[in-house]
């Protein structure tokens, strides 16, 4: 039977929470886009090899960490750490990353509900028009 | 230690600095900016309508003076604007945001700009109940 993870999923999918929810952490890392699956209280328990190569950050050390204080501070503001607040998050907007990498444009997609116990962060890497 | 060891170990200063910096070109695009500066300034960009990767523009939204004090600023090198307090007020979600910032410009060649900004309203009230406590 063809494993769920290897269908092709949209990052603006309505049902994509659900099918984050099923994947593995290990499954994560085939996603075509960013993924950082985060506990309730915003420290990171996974973090895909796709956000890591547009971060520039492993996933050693993202692992365990706050990821708005300790990995991603240039996303702790009120257009998208503080929307983590909410019981009920899907929300995609416009963005500039940086950390260990040059300034890059993404579109992001925030997710969170009460019926998971992970929240995520995704990331879709854009090009400058 | 040699020198690009040095400068290795002097990123952690940048990343984790609270004032927000950032290189530009002439035209204010960014090509070098430290996360501070993108936590401040996304969501003045995007109260704009501006996706955030040209700086000045973003700034000369809130502060029209600015790029004609950059633009008659003749020589090839020097501090522009020098820790010059200035006002942002914008709403976003229904929620009146009023935050105060200092803003110090150096020009350090004819195609960049070093630009350095902080928000200081967290700071303003400390000294106000600090005064108030003298």
């Amino acid at each position: 039977m063809e494993s769920a993870v290897n269908q092709p999923i949209n990052f603006s999918d309505p049902t994509l929470l659900d099918w984050l929810d099923r994947q593995t952490d290990e499954e994560l890392d085939e996603a075509p886009f960013g993924i950082v699956r985060m506990n309730r209280e915003g420290i990171v328990v996974a973090y895909c090899k796709s956000e890591s190569h547009i971060t520039g950050i492993t996933k050693a050390y993202a692992l365990g960490k706050y990821y708005f204080t300790q990995i991603a501070p240039c996303a702790n503001n009120m257009l998208v750490a503080a929307k983590y607040a909410q019981p009920e998050l899907d929300e995609e907007l416009d963005y500039i990353l940086t950390y260990v990498c040059e300034p890059v444009r993404v579109r992001l997609r925030l997710l969170k509900s009460s019926q998971s116990r992970y929240q995520y962060f995704l990331v879709n890497r854009k090009t400058f028009s | 230690m040699e020198a690009h060891q040095h400068l290795q170990q002097l990123l952690p200063l940048f990343h984790h600095s609270p004032m927000a910096m950032a290189e530009v070109n002439a035209q204010g695009i960014i090509r070098r900016v430290n996360p501070k500066a993108v936590q401040l300034m996304m969501p003045m960009a995007m109260h704009l309508g501006l996706p955030g990767n040209n700086l000045l523009d973003t700034l000369a939204g809130y502060l029209p003076s600015l790029l004609p004090i950059i633009a008659d600023f003749n020589p090839l090198s020097g501090v522009i604007i020098d820790q010059e307090p200035y006002i942002i007020r914008f709403e976003m979600e229904k929620t009146l945001i009023q935050r105060h910032f200092s803003l110090t410009i150096e020009k350090i060649g004819p195609e960049s700009l070093l630009l350095f900004f902080q928000d200081v309203t967290d700071f303003l009230i400390k000294a106000d109940a600090l005064r108030e406590r003298l």
